[in-house]
């Protein structure tokens, strides 16, 4: 795989490579760090009573680590314009999930290229679905 | 922001390791989560919607450009849609954050699933009883 920093993208190239396993020291860190409370982040028994198997983690915390992966593969963080997302699955701590990534499109003229990007769990289900990361060349 | 940094493991070398370090360091993209999202998810809760009844569906943001330490920004939240799809409650919340010379730098766009109010929920199935 090659890096995304000064080199010619292929439209469905792979790229990205980052895999992350879930920890509750991180969905709390997280917590702290964004200022996002909410005690289905942290609390077993709240998230049990609002119908959750267990804690899970963050939305947007899965956001920033396919935000990241993204900018690992630039280099420079500022070339990253767009990224959108769903969130299709919960995690939980414990689980293991991967960012993945192809080249969707590129326009020589406008100096800009899209990326079909993703995250999946352990079990190969979407985590973030229909992501798009659009990059400065 | 380091903190930031820290929890979602990034150490790219253009973001703050630690307090101190803020010399020339900008923000993580995905830190408008901190500064643009809360704006949002404000006006929904100014419109009386707890926090708790909301389900985060999708999110997208578009920068600008990056932010440096020590910048103050402005973020401004409205509620631009709410419609209903398979008989669940959709709202669509927008936010635009600008600099201190009111440039745009960066925007957010949310999907929000709004749960049933527990309250009024209750209510109606008693009423459906009676």
């Amino acid at each position: 795989m090659s890096s995304g920093a000064g080199t010619t993208l292929k439209v469905g190239e792979e790229v990205l490579d980052l895999e992350v396993t879930h920890t509750r020291e991180q969905v709390k860190a997280y917590a702290d760090a964004s200022g996002d409370q909410n005690p289905i982040h942290q609390d077993d028994e709240v998230a049990r009573a609002v119908g959750l198997p267990g804690v899970i983690a963050h939305g947007m915390l899965n956001y920033g680590l396919l935000s990241r992966a993204v900018t690992d593969w630039l280099g420079d963080p500022g070339r990253l314009r767009r990224l959108s997302v769903r969130f299709s699955t919960m995690v939980q701590p414990g689980d293991t999930v991967t960012c993945r990534g192809t080249v969707a499109s590129v326009d020589e003229a406008a100096g800009t290229a899209v990326l079909s990007v993703s995250m999946q769990n352990q079990r190969g289900e979407k985590v973030l679905s229909h992501g798009e990361a659009e990059i400065a060349l | 922001m380091h903190a930031y940094v820290a929890a979602v493991g990034d150490t790219n070398p253009a973001y703050p390791a630690s307090a101190d370090d803020s010399e020339g360091k900008i923000a993580p993209p995905a830190f408008a989560a901190v500064y643009a999202l809360f704006a949002g998810s404000g006006s929904l809760a100014s419109a009386g919607i707890a926090p708790s009844r909301l389900i985060h569906g999708e999110q997208q943001f578009t920068w600008t450009r990056a932010l440096r330490i020590g910048e103050t920004v402005t973020s401004q939240g409205r509620v631009a849609d709410v419609y209903r799809k398979r008989n669940l409650q959709f709202v669509t919340a927008e936010a635009v954050v600008k600099d201190e010379a009111g440039e745009e730098v960066c925007r957010s766009r949310s999907t929000i699933l709004v749960l049933p109010d527990p309250a009024e929920a209750a209510a109606g199935a008693a009423e459906e009883q009676a």
